[in-house]
């Protein structure tokens, strides 16, 4: 019978430990917490302050920076967010081609719409890349900007 | 706060963008209800003569119209269910709209045109888009008609028992979606259903059905029954990510011709809308130029 770290291979990159504390709401008090219970450093979990500073690194990359408006808050350069998810989408071997008659081949199909979920006022402005499955996702389109709504319809 | 993004789209349609040193055009398309994307492309909104972005049809045929718009016959209305898209607009008008506003809004101007020239859009579109790239709005038309159909069957025994049998008709409805079909309403947006919830009553409406035959004459029964089996059939097109193939395009364009139609013919109080309207006249166009509607959902 094979025998495999389990923690080698179960440490997941820090970047995707970031992703997952962001997307679920986890603070850093809390991850540190969970890491401790899970077993400290052999958990494969980064530390806090690491996942301070990896996520310190990625809101100054281009794709991440935000700037904010007397209106709301949106990415400041919008062609870094889409080049990255195509880049991204290229290199997992994920970007489908979509042919639409009458257009040229090779097209990246970006589709520009509003989205008003969330538990606030507010309505986002999204940005998805048609070249995927699932396109429109939630986790697989680019938020531009969150604006403040002043009613819900 | 679209006008913040104008710059970034126009760039990014007329550059394209660089990945891994390779250089890729960008087709941009708007996405969106009705609201956002007659806001951003300088239409007056919903309560105007020329309601639908996709074509040239009337509202409603009223004797101001008529005044107004002499040759309102070559327009044809909502009311004509399938036959209504009879007059495309085109990227040409919009663009010329985009040099007429180009200085101030249509209550601006010394000398504005006529509806009939400006077709109910009355500002400068902030990025020109062709009406052939805006995308027809499928995630409403599911989330519009299928509570719609349900409000459609309580209209139906209204018209033809009276209020008192509608009102029974409505809770035994109330009961019928709660333990058959699994769904409640929303707390918010006046309660109505939203989400999955359409997706479930669009797939679950024979159990509607078997309310509903126990309250009308078999005449409605039928077309009721006919419309619900339509509306089964059209939803999958609608909120499937997938890609269909020139048969299923087809079958698509025919059923939503039908269902439509059916409407109109069968349950004669009723209004055709601009969902409706787009689900019968342009959808299956958008469905056979890029191969899916639920990839833009």
């Amino acid at each position: 019978m094979a025998v495999v770290s389990s923690a080698a291979v179960a440490a997941p990159p820090v970047r995707l430990q970031k992703q997952f504390a962001i997307a679920n709401n986890i603070s850093y008090e809390k991850w540190q917490r969970i890491r401790l219970l899970m077993g400290g450093p052999r958990s494969g979990l980064a530390s806090a302050s690491v996942m301070r500073t990896d996520g310190q690194a990625a809101f100054a990359e281009e794709r991440n920076l935000i700037r904010s408006t007397a209106q709301g808050a949106l990415l400041a350069i919008g062609r870094s967010a889409v080049e990255a998810l195509v880049a991204d989408l290229l290199a997992r071997n994920q970007f489908i081609e979509r042919p639409v008659v009458g257009r040229p081949a090779g097209e990246v199909l970006l589709s520009f719409g509003l989205d008003k979920v969330g538990r606030h006022r507010s309505c986002k402005e999204i940005l998805s890349c048609i070249n995927q499955a699932q396109p429109c996702s939630s986790d697989n389109t680019i938020l531009l900007g969150v604006f403040p709504c002043e009613k819900d319809d | 706060m679209v006008e913040l993004y104008a710059p970034d789209l126009e760039d990014l349609r007329a550059n394209g963008v660089t990945v891994a040193g390779v250089a890729r055009p960008v087709h941009l398309i708007l996405m969106g209800d009705h609201s956002f994307t007659t806001s951003f492309d300088g239409h007056a909104g919903a309560t105007c003569h020329f309601l639908c972005c996709y074509c040239c049809c009337l509202a409603r045929l009223t004797a101001a119209t008529k005044k107004l718009l002499p040759n309102f016959a070559d327009y044809g209305t909502l009311q004509d269910g399938s036959r209504a898209g009879r007059v495309p607009c085109t990227i040409f008008h919009m663009s010329v709209m985009a040099t007429l506003y180009a200085n101030g809004p249509l209550a601006t101007l010394l000398d504005p045109p006529s509806v009939s020239i400006a077709l109910s859009y009355e500002r400068r579109p902030l990025v020109v888009f062709a009406p052939k790239d805006i995308v027809p709005m499928p995630l409403h038309i599911t989330s519009g008609v299928s509570p719609w159909m349900l409000s459609l069957g309580v209209e139906a025994v209204a018209f033809d028992l009276g209020a008192a049998r509608a009102e029974k008709y409505a809770a035994a409805l109330t009961t019928a979606l709660r333990l058959n079909v699994g769904v409640s309403r929303t707390p918010y947006w006046r309660g109505t259903f939203a989400g999955r919830a359409c997706d479930k009553i669009g797939r679950r409406l024979a159990a509607v059905c078997d309310v509903f035959d126990g309250f009308v004459p078999p005449a409605r029964t039928a077309a009721h029954r006919r419309a619900c089996e339509l509306w089964a059939k059209l939803q999958p097109a609608l909120n499937r990510a997938a890609t269909f193939e020139a048969p299923e395009r087809a079958t698509f364009r025919r059923q939503a011709t039908e269902f439509v139609d059916l409407l109109r013919s069968s349950f004669e109080w009723e209004s055709i809308t601009r969902k409706l309207h787009i689900l019968a006249c342009h959808a299956a166009d958008w469905l056979d130029r890029y191969g899916s509607l639920g990839q833009f959902a």
